[in-house]
């Protein structure tokens, strides 16, 4: 009789045990079939960012503008010229962008950038940068900015909202408006803190060829531009304030009145 | 007296049949399911794959040079799995050609689907449209792609029209039925 039940209750051991195994491996499928693909997608995603940057970077400096900026490119009579020969004209005399470049420039940069406007938050640099021709300088600085704040200020993985005090979910700001003589490394440093606080970011760069008259003739003085996105996010050093200060100086591109 | 309580081979195992079967129960419940979950996984990123190769193909090298090369593209994209529309529009870059001035592009409600395509030199026979064959633009509706889950990517490119490079995106919205 003892051996009987003893057999009876070695099955259900047995059997037992089987569920433990299986359960353990549906468990570790369960796990493998809701990661699957996830850093595929995330890889997707990054590569597309990428994508659209380079995209970006490329349609911005192959465009045309009118030069009149009251006007559009569909206007009959208007005056259209390359935004790149219409930047280089203006740079080529003092080494600077009038307003009214700068208005231009922008509007092109913002209407390319609008599909991803509302989800992330950009930096269109147009400089002299280190190791080339000196005078080193910003020559346009164009950030488009979340306007983002956190609910409980100072608190890190605080909450993050729309600021209500602001005149809208972003603000576009050119930047770099009189200049002094420490603003490109101070602005660089400044610029490269941001970047390193803002997590993931896509860039695409370009080097142009800027023109400098010199007496009769020009000289090319290598530029460069580039084009950072990133995720909107709450930027602790770059708020409107701080943005309105050395070494940013910014003001809203609408703020910009051009030269008529 | 000896078999008292004995119910047989089976009988006697049938309590251990119980946590057996609840096993085999739920691994192929999570082998089904993780098949799904891989198959659909599988069948997006094909979607995805096949939505980046017709957008490289119709943007090129991002200057559309007029009416001719963009259909020339579309007519090279091979066939996919996926139904795809893809238009080349201004939409984003000249917003106020669709809505008073000074409107804010970004606060608008997209339905990329419903975009109007750019016409060449303003003649309706040159839009820059390319659809995958066998569709027809006039059966999109919110319903439809309530039903079709679809993916959309916009890329930016200059299209070169009366000698005037104007900045558009290209918008591609690919579905599998």
């Amino acid at each position: 009789m003892d051996r009987i039940m003893a057999k009876g209750q070695a099955a259900v051991t047995d059997a037992l045990y089987f569920l433990l195994i299986v359960t353990g491996i549906t468990i570790f499928l369960f796990g493998f079939a809701n990661n699957y693909g996830v850093a595929v997608d995330a890889e997707l995603v990054k590569n597309y960012n990428v994508d659209f940057t380079t995209d970006a970077l490329k349609t911005i400096l192959y465009s045309s503008v009118p030069r009149d900026t009251t006007q559009d490119l569909y206007e009959g009579g208007s005056e259209i010229d390359h935004l790149l020969a219409y930047v280089k004209e203006d740079f080529s005399d003092d080494l600077k962008l009038e307003d009214t470049t700068k208005v231009v420039l922008a509007k092109n940069v913002k209407g390319i950038m609008n599909p991803v406007a509302n989800n992330f938050d950009y930096l269109f640099v147009l400089s002299v940068p280190e190791g080339f021709t000196n005078p080193r300088t910003f020559v346009f600085v164009f950030f488009h900015k979340s306007n983002l704040i956190q609910q409980t200020p100072g608190l890190r993985n605080s909450n993050i909202t729309i600021d209500p005090n602001a005149n809208g979910p972003f603000t576009d700001y050119v930047c770099q408006q009189n200049p002094d003589d420490t603003g490109y490394e101070n602005l660089k440093k400044e610029i490269d803190q941001l970047l390193s606080s803002v997590g993931d970011t896509s860039q695409s760069s370009s080097k142009v060829n800027l023109p400098k008259t010199s007496g009769n003739t020009f000289d090319a003085v290598q530029a460069q531009a580039e084009l950072t996105i990133w995720n909107a996010t709450f930027t602790p050093g770059a708020t409107s304030n701080e943005l309105s200060q050395p070494p940013w100086n910014c003001i809203p591109v609408d703020e910009l009145v051009p030269t008529p | 007296m000896l078999n008292k309580g004995f119910l047989g081979p089976i009988g006697d195992d049938l309590p251990s049949l119980i946590p057996l079967l609840f096993a085999l129960l739920i691994f192929f419940a999570t082998f089904s399911f993780s098949y799904s979950a891989f198959s659909q996984k599988n069948t997006s990123f094909q979607r995805d794959l096949d939505v980046l190769n017709i957008a490289r193909v119709l943007k090129g090298t991002n200057y559309v040079s007029g009416y001719q090369a963009f259909i020339d593209s579309c007519n090279s994209l091979n066939p996919t799995n996926v139904k795809y529309v893809a238009v080349i529009s201004n939409y984003f870059t000249s917003p106020e050609r669709y809505f008073e001035q000074n409107t804010d592009i970004t606060q608008q409600e997209i339905r990329p689907y419903l975009l109007e395509p750019f016409k060449v030199e303003g003649d309706p026979g040159k839009s820059l449209e390319c659809l995958s064959p066998g569709v027809e633009r006039s059966g999109f509706d919110e319903a439809f792609f309530e039903e079709n889950p679809f993916v959309v990517k916009i890329y930016p490119l200059v299209v070169e029209d009366n000698r005037v490079v104007k900045p558009m995106h290209l918008v591609v919205v690919a579905w599998t039925e």
